[in-house]
């Protein structure tokens, strides 16, 4: 192609948003990823048929090169099985992230990190979005272009700021799930948490080429249907338009003001050699932590600590007791079912936000691992749990995160590094017991019973929530653009000022595709 | 320059003025032995200066050239020089050194024959000359052998001549000292030991060539001592208890004796190990971090670096037979076995565990000594507890530990209850027996 009329940085959810608003209207766009194109996902047996064994179930349960025995720490069941090489230690070694006291992972390959995200879809309201410049009716036309575009499931009719959204039909739950919400809909006037479906970026229906999720249970391993929203699906489509082109495999390192535009100076992951792209406006949507790093080099800042914001996680086991002893179900969706909400309480309306899952669509070897007996006793004790068992996963907002990213110069000619260190509030701990224990006693009088012990925070950055570095009305305008860089744009997280609690994913892509949106006016005129 | 290996990445300029053509004396010593097959694998062309003929000289096809020469003699006048398919040495490793003389201080060997070797290679323009020395080269050494190093490393001119302070060399074949620790080690189960508590920094042998190897080949080296060796410190005790038990499985229990006996024992013991005690009783840390990141040497881990691959995987296969046993009660199938070996091999940290005896027998038992959780983050390397997670990922991939894990026909409520609460009770009851038991297996 010719020179582009924009360069998108990053093909994962935010890029994709981004590109399709400009060229939907016939705007040039080069998107450079690092991925380097790679075969589909392998077909795995549904779960049902992994787990009564078969001689080949170990490919599928722990990949060919048994990649799933790593000791990958405390982060997302997920990671262990479909991250593979290019996650995690390469791509910080590529964008040159050090971190220390944080977990910071990240994706090489196509689809970023949409490649095991949990999907889970919520929408930000006017009072998440208190502290940006700007409001839920700004975001109004992204999100509803990204859920028509992705396809989302869920909503009951409960009142909350995604159901306004085109959502598809609601997957079933599990008896569990449904008898646990049936329970709470007699109560809900009396306890403090709120509990509703999950809104989920996985189809219940076909769509665009994509499977409906036909309920498998093994969403731990991987989707091979396309149910759930991967953005590395959306590139053929956008492929089609003659205005589009991906350069695949490279790693942008560092991007260049010149007066004709921008020089990005990408590495080349197939050939080793440096190349370089130029183009008039780049939009950044490299993750947020990588896209930080390439600004404040641009920018020239260095030396300087920057705040980064993380959602604190915590991790509760639950129980129903009548669900012991049941045959453990075929059939079942593997990731969220229910969300809550419960409120911090102290001046600011901040919420702790939770999702609940199956514990039966989990690995028995996974939970066996955290439990505070021998193996043989947490086998014989799992075998007879699963059935009954729901994991829950509570954020926090950003606002108990207390992460620091520094930029400092390279020696000689290389790159420069970014350095992260991770850190959650002294309160944390208090608040997060205290919720803990509301959630507890409020889910105990409605028969699901909280395993004493099983509460656990994670470290920071595990739950992979980043943004607030390059916040929207401080490092940004409120259109992302870059100040001091005109016509360079960031939209990923790192544009978001804060986190409130929820995952912010179909947020950020919903500013994505508002950004792109006005940005493709702008072009245009 | 590419930072994807994650080796920290080498300065290229460093690198690259690699010798061709590199002398090396003590060529038949256990550094010596690695260090020319490595720089032959290289492709340099190498001339051994020895007191006898190289073995396999003629194998090296034509690459290795031996010339006669011990500590006392004068150096051949064509050691440096180039000849036949030989272009002149444009480097000089110096590692041979005598342990035991009889000459006094001022006038040991060791002495000459570098005054002897600077000459010759300074009138040959040899470009660069890389003295070993060690990590305890000390004006004021406890043994002769610090002592005499330091001396030597004081004649060096920088840029030209710089030395490298070795560590504590193991791995590879069992000769020099570190055959001496091996033998050690195996002499019983308890293993009195003075100077347990020194430091040691203990350097693989192949991670100490290919530093020699960076520096024979180093552009502008910035001062005239390097240090290759662990930047982290190990007690020399817990050092030969790991020998013992990554190279031979077996259990070392070592029992520290006060240095002053380690003194009376130099009035009897022999010369050569009476300079190895009072060394180590000297023994300091050396400050190497920088050094090691300047020319790109990551060392390798020192319980892999103890382990040697092919015993390693026998005894891993052993290890998962255990495993597998233990949590399902019948021996897995040879397939699974080697699944476990090469997941510990390739994702884990490549070191068998050592295990009581009794548990190879009746691995049941390994119930009781499994630690008691931590919670959060193993505070050793991989033990006992993530070898069996590892374990159960395994199994709950085959159709036996599937059908242990997954129940799909369901018992009833009452009956899983009670089956939970009699395994929890009775995970009370073994709790304290882990507690006193596990805390030696992590």
């Amino acid at each position: 192609m010719t020179e582009p009329d924009v360069i998108v940085v990053g093909g994962g959810p935010a890029g994709t948003a981004a590109s399709w608003p400009l060229v939907a209207r016939g705007i040039r766009v080069l998107m450079l990823d690092a991925g380097i194109a790679s075969a589909a996902a392998d077909p795995r047996p549904p779960l049902a048929a992994l787990r009564r064994g078969g001689d080949d179930a170990w490919r599928h349960m722990l990949g060919k090169d048994l990649r799933g025995l790593r000791d990958v720490g405390d982060v997302s069941p997920k990671l262990r099985i479909l991250a593979g090489e290019d996650f995690g230690e390469p791509y910080r070694a590529l964008n040159r992230i050090f971190p220390e006291g944080i977990d910071v992972m990240g994706a090489l390959a196509a689809g970023g990190l949409s490649n095991v995200w949990g999907a889970v879809s919520p929408a930000f309201d006017d009072d998440d979005l208190r502290e940006w410049p700007i409001t839920a009716a700004d975001l109004a036309s992204g999100y509803a272009a990204v859920a028509d575009r992705i396809g989302l499931n869920g909503g009951d009719g409960d009142p909350r700021p995604e159901s306004a959204y085109p959502l598809q039909p609601a997957l079933p739950l599990s008896m569990k799930a449904e008898r646990l919400l049936e329970r709470y809909d007699r109560r809900r006037a009396r306890l403090d948490i709120r509990l509703a479906r999950s809104v989920n970026a996985v189809l219940s229906a076909d769509k665009s080429g994509r499977s409906a999720c036909n309920l498998d249970g093994g969403c731990m391993w991987g989707c091979p249907r396309g149910s759930i929203y991967n953005s590395a699906g959306e590139i053929p489509a956008l492929a089609s338009h003659p205005c589009f082109a991906l350069a695949a495999g490279q790693l942008v390192e560092r991007i260049e003001a010149a007066p004709a535009g921008f020089v990005v100076h990408a590495f080349d992951r197939g050939t080793g050699q440096s190349r370089t792209h130029t183009a008039k406006t780049v939009l950044l949507a490299a993750g947020a932590v990588a896209s930080t790093r390439i600004v404040l080099d641009l920018l020239g800042r260095y030396g300087e600590d920057v705040p980064l914001a993380t959602t604190p996680a915590l991790a509760m086991a639950f129980c129903d007791p009548r669900a012991l002893g049941q045959p453990l179900p075929d059939k079942g969706f593997g990731l969220a079912q229910l969300s809550l909400k419960v409120d911090l309480g102290g001046a600011s309306s901040e919420y702790a936000y939770g999702e609940l899952y199956d514990g039966a669509m989990l690995s028995a070897a996974d939970l066996i691992r955290h439990m505070p007996l021998t193996h043989r006793g947490a086998m014989a004790v799992i075998r007879r749990l699963m059935p009954a068992l729901m994991v829950g996963f509570v954020f926090f907002p950003s606002g108990f995160s207390r992460n620091i990213v520094r930029l400092e110069r390279g020696n000689g000619t290389e790159p420069a590094r970014l350095s992260v260190r991770g850190g959650y509030a002294p309160e944390l701990s208090a608040t997060a017991r205290r919720a803990r224990s509301r959630i507890a006693g409020d889910l105990g009088s409605v028969g699901l019973l909280y395993l004493p012990g099983s509460g656990r925070l994670y470290p920071p950055g595990a739950e992979s929530h980043f943004g607030g570095t390059l916040a929207m009305g401080r490092a940004l305008s409120a259109e992302c653009e870059v100040v001091g860089a005109n016509n360079l744009f960031v939209v990923d997280g790192a544009a978001l000022p804060h986190l409130p609690a929820k995952p912010p994913t179909f947020t950020i892509m919903a500013n994505a595709s508002r950004v792109g949106t006005r940005l493709a006016e702008r072009l245009r005129v | 320059m590419r930072a994807s290996d994650g080796a920290g990445g080498a300065d290229p300029d460093i690198l690259n003025h690699s010798p061709r053509h590199i002398v090396i004396t003590g060529g038949a010593g256990y550094i010596g032995q690695r260090l020319v097959a490595k720089a032959l694998a290289r492709g340099l062309r190498v001339t051994v200066l020895g007191r006898s003929p190289m073995a396999g000289e003629a194998a090296a096809g034509g690459r290795v050239r031996w010339r006669q020469w011990s500590l006392n003699d004068p150096v051949p006048a064509d050691a440096f020089m180039g000849g036949g398919e030989f272009p002149p040495a444009d480097a000089v490793v110096h590692l041979a050194h005598q342990w035991v003389s009889r000459a006094p201080e001022d006038a040991d060997e060791n002495l000459i024959a570098l005054d002897r070797l600077l000459e010759a290679t300074r009138r040959q323009g040899v470009r660069r000359f890389v003295y070993c020395s060690s990590v305890s080269a000390k004006p004021d050494a406890l043994n002769r052998y610090g002592r005499v190093k330091w001396r030597n490393e004081q004649k060096l001119k920088v840029p030209a001549e710089i030395a490298a302070r070795v560590g504590l060399v193991y791995g590879g074949p069992e000769r020099g000292q570190w055959g001496l620790l091996c033998r050690l080690v195996r002499l019983g189960p308890v293993l009195p030991m003075v100077g347990a508590g020194r430091p040691v920094q203990p350097i693989h042998v192949d991670d100490a060539c290919e530093g020699l190897l960076r520096l024979a080949g180093i552009a502008d080296p910035s001062r005239a001592v390097f240090v290759l060796a662990a930047p982290d410190p190990v007690p020399f005790g817990r050092f030969l208890g790991m020998i013992a038990g990554q190279r031979f499985g077996r259990r070392l229990f070592v029992l520290p004796l006060p240095a002053a006996m380690g003194w009376a024992a130099l009035a009897v013991a022999p010369a050569n190990i009476g300079e190895r005690i009072c060394g180590l009783l000297g023994m300091t840390v050396s400050e190497c971090r920088d050094d090691l990141a300047g020319f790109g040497l990551v060392l390798r881990n020192l319980r892999s670096g103890l382990v040697e691959r092919a015993a390693a995987r026998r005894r891993l296969l052993a290890e998962g037979r255990v495993l597998v046993q233990y949590l399902l009660g019948i021996r897995p199938s040879p397939a699974l076995m080697r699944r476990y070996a090469l997941g510990v091999l390739r994702h884990g940290n490549g070191c068998p565990l050592v295990l009581p005896l009794v548990t190879h027998r009746w691995p049941a038992l390994l119930r009781l000594i499994e630690p008691a959780a931590g919670g959060s983050q193993p505070a050793e390397p991989e033990g006992l507890r993530e070898r069996l997670d590892m374990a159960t990922r395994l199994i709950e991939a085959t159709p036996e530990g599937a059908a242990a894990l997954y129940d799909h026909a369901g018992t009833g409520p009452v009956a899983a209850a009670s089956a939970i609460l009699l395994t929890v009770v009775g995970e009370i009851v073994l709790y304290p027996v882990r507690l006193i038991l596990g805390g030696r297996f992590r």
